[in-house]
């Protein structure tokens, strides 16, 4: 666990799972990465108890394929999600159209700020980042998340 | 305790490699500078042990924290910040 009133990665690298607790501040050449260091086939979530702020720097995610995304970044309810630049630099498929993928960041709804209308930020070429909501059966909690790449209709 | 700041730029390791921590173990240092790379290693049994680095004061890295189960770095304190300028991962 890492705990810090703010956590700055202005470069380097913030690599793997667990917990950080502070507001997560991404930028300049920093990058983030939810990933097991150990087997990187295995799932791994970096939660964010603390407001996320991305105005730089790159958010790397493995993706696992379509349909299940297993190594995500999870930002705790109460916080705040606030996308003003950097990059999504995603790997470990090859993308073909109309695929879709899970999520690579989780957070609670209504909590995203900048980078777009709210709902969706255009990456260009076809290619948008979407806001979901969904609430899961059996519970009464909500989320949104971020998914990546989502072909536009 | 360490009265100022916990400077590396080598290798600095809190507890042992081979994860048989015997006690929760802390660290605390006034500020962290780093360049090196640092390692903790608690012990992941029944109940964890712990191995932690609290830091009173600004934390810089530019190097490697690694910071695996049953292992924290904390720094405390308004103001204060964990700041990771290069380098791989936390």
């Amino acid at each position: 666990m890492l705990a810090a009133p703010d956590v700055n990665i202005t470069g380097g690298k913030m690599q793997g799972m667990g917990m950080v607790t502070g507001a997560a501040n991404i930028s300049g050449t920093g990058t983030i990465e939810a990933i097991d260091l150990a087997n990187n086939s295995l799932p791994a979530a970096l939660v964010i108890n603390g407001n996320y702020s991305q105005s730089g720097g790159t958010f790397d995610a493995l993706l696992h394929g379509t349909g299940i995304q297993i190594d995500e970044v999870n930002v705790t309810n109460g916080h705040s999600v606030n996308l003003t630049g950097g990059d999504i630099e995603v790997s470990g498929v090859t993308f073909t159209a109309g695929q879709v993928f899970e999520d690579i960041m989780t957070f609670q709804p209504a909590s995203i700020l900048g980078g777009g209308n709210g709902t969706s930020i255009d990456l260009g070429n076809g290619l948008t980042l979407r806001r979901s909501t969904t609430t899961r059966a059996g519970t009464s909690r909500s989320r949104s998340s971020l998914q990546f790449p989502y072909q536009l209709p | 305790m360490v009265a100022g700041t916990l400077t590396n730029n080598t290798t600095l390791n809190l507890g042992p490699s081979d994860h048989s921590l015997a006690a929760n173990t802390t660290v605390t240092a006034a500020g962290l500078a780093n360049t090196g790379t640092v390692n903790l290693f608690g012990n992941t049994g029944s109940p964890a042990i712990q191995a932690t680095v609290t830091v009173n004061g600004q934390a810089t890295n530019s190097g490697t924290v690694n910071l695996p189960t049953a292992t924290s770095l904390t720094v405390s304190g308004t103001g204060n910040a964990y700041a990771q300028t290069a380098g791989p991962p936390v």
